[in-house]
């Protein structure tokens, strides 16, 4: 698909409001899965988003630098008997983005606005 | 948990998994280790950690998400081709269609499954001559009613929260004629594949695990 480069998709833009939702708990860090339940409770979907959509944007994501990730040690998972989760966390750069995306949204549906005018 | 619904999900997962192993095929194996043990998790996660997570479930979140990993396994290969880049285009209308029906849940799906058979009757319609003698022309009549069927679907689930007795009616409605299609054409072949496949699976481990067991019988007979 073709997109201007920096801006962001909605899915992703969604993403990083679960990540800063996330930022002020412990760890500050989230799963897949657990990103995936977030985005669906934040979306009011009425099912999870499918693993290719979420971890291609997951990927988008981190590889602009937006978001972080680390594999989890292997010996809490196995602990646990379950498999490695991969933990991501928002940068610096993530939070600016998630500002000015945010920030664009509020513009493009304030009242007055050329061509999206409240209906 | 019932038997029936643990193999359920033991099977949605290994086909879920089955998946990431083709599309994964062929890539580095950093890239390729790390979204196979990645979806390995989500899957694991899903299934243990959501008690209401059946296998249908676990089987539909990863087939709508089947465009972005087309699309995912495109960009990671050469793009640089114009049939890739074509692709590429229409793996991203799907991926909106899938986060439509993401959004929607069982009535998104439904109407999916409704226009596609719709489209397969007007293809029908279009391209075969209507005449008493024409048999194919019976799909344009069941596409119609598919549609017909999503739409109550449709209705009958927005209405059912404010009025639950005519909503129930106009839901039951919809769904009798769209499942008995999703059963003839879908869910029949479907389980058929699967336990075709998995018959075949089982041969092949029973037949490796005899010639390991008994290697003077099997491939070492052959091989001396």
């Amino acid at each position: 698909m073709r997109r201007k480069p920096g801006t962001l998709l909605p899915l992703e833009v969604a993403i990083l409001g679960v990540a800063i939702d996330i930022r002020g708990e412990e760890k500050g860090e989230f799963h897949g899965y657990q990103a995936a339940r977030l985005l669906k409770e934040r979306e009011e979907a009425k099912m999870l988003t499918a693993h290719g959509t979420l971890y291609k944007a997951l990927e988008r994501l981190q590889v602009g630098g937006l978001l972080e990730s680390r594999w989890e040690d292997p010996d809490t998972a196995a602990n646990e008997e379950r498999p490695r989760r991969r933990f991501y966390k928002i940068t610096a750069a993530g939070e600016t983005a998630w500002q000015e995306a945010l920030r664009s949204a509020h513009l493009a549906t304030a009242p007055g606005t050329p061509g999206l005018a409240p209906i | 948990m019932k038997l029936a619904a643990l193999r359920a999900k033991g099977l949605a997962t290994w086909l879920a998994l089955l998946w990431v192993r083709c599309y994964t095929r062929g890539l580095a194996q950093e890239l390729r280790e790390s979204r196979r043990a990645e979806i390995a998790s989500d899957t694991w996660d899903q299934v243990h950690g959501d008690r209401y997570a059946s296998g249908a479930w676990v089987l539909v979140r990863c087939l709508l998400g089947v465009p972005a990993d087309l699309s995912w396994r495109l960009e990671h290969s050469a793009t640089a081709h114009a049939p890739g880049r074509a692709a590429l285009r229409l793996l991203a209308i799907a991926e909106n269609g899938g986060r439509w029906i993401v959004r929607r849940g069982l009535p998104g799906l439904t109407v999916l499954f409704a226009g596609f058979y719709a489209l397969l009757g007007f293809i029908v319609l279009v391209t075969i001559p209507l005449n008493e003698n024409a048999p194919h022309a019976d799909l344009a009549w069941f596409g119609g009613l598919c549609l017909l069927a999503s739409a109550f679907i449709v209705i009958g689930s927005r209405r059912l929260p404010r009025h639950a007795k005519s909503g129930s009616a106009i839901l039951i409605v919809g769904a009798i004629p769209m499942s008995l299609a999703l059963m003839v054409t879908v869910v029949v072949p479907g389980v058929a594949a699967i336990v075709v496949g998995s018959e075949v699976v089982r041969g092949v481990r029973a037949r490796r695990r005899q010639a390991a067991g008994n290697p003077v019988a099997g491939g070492g007979a052959r091989r001396q």
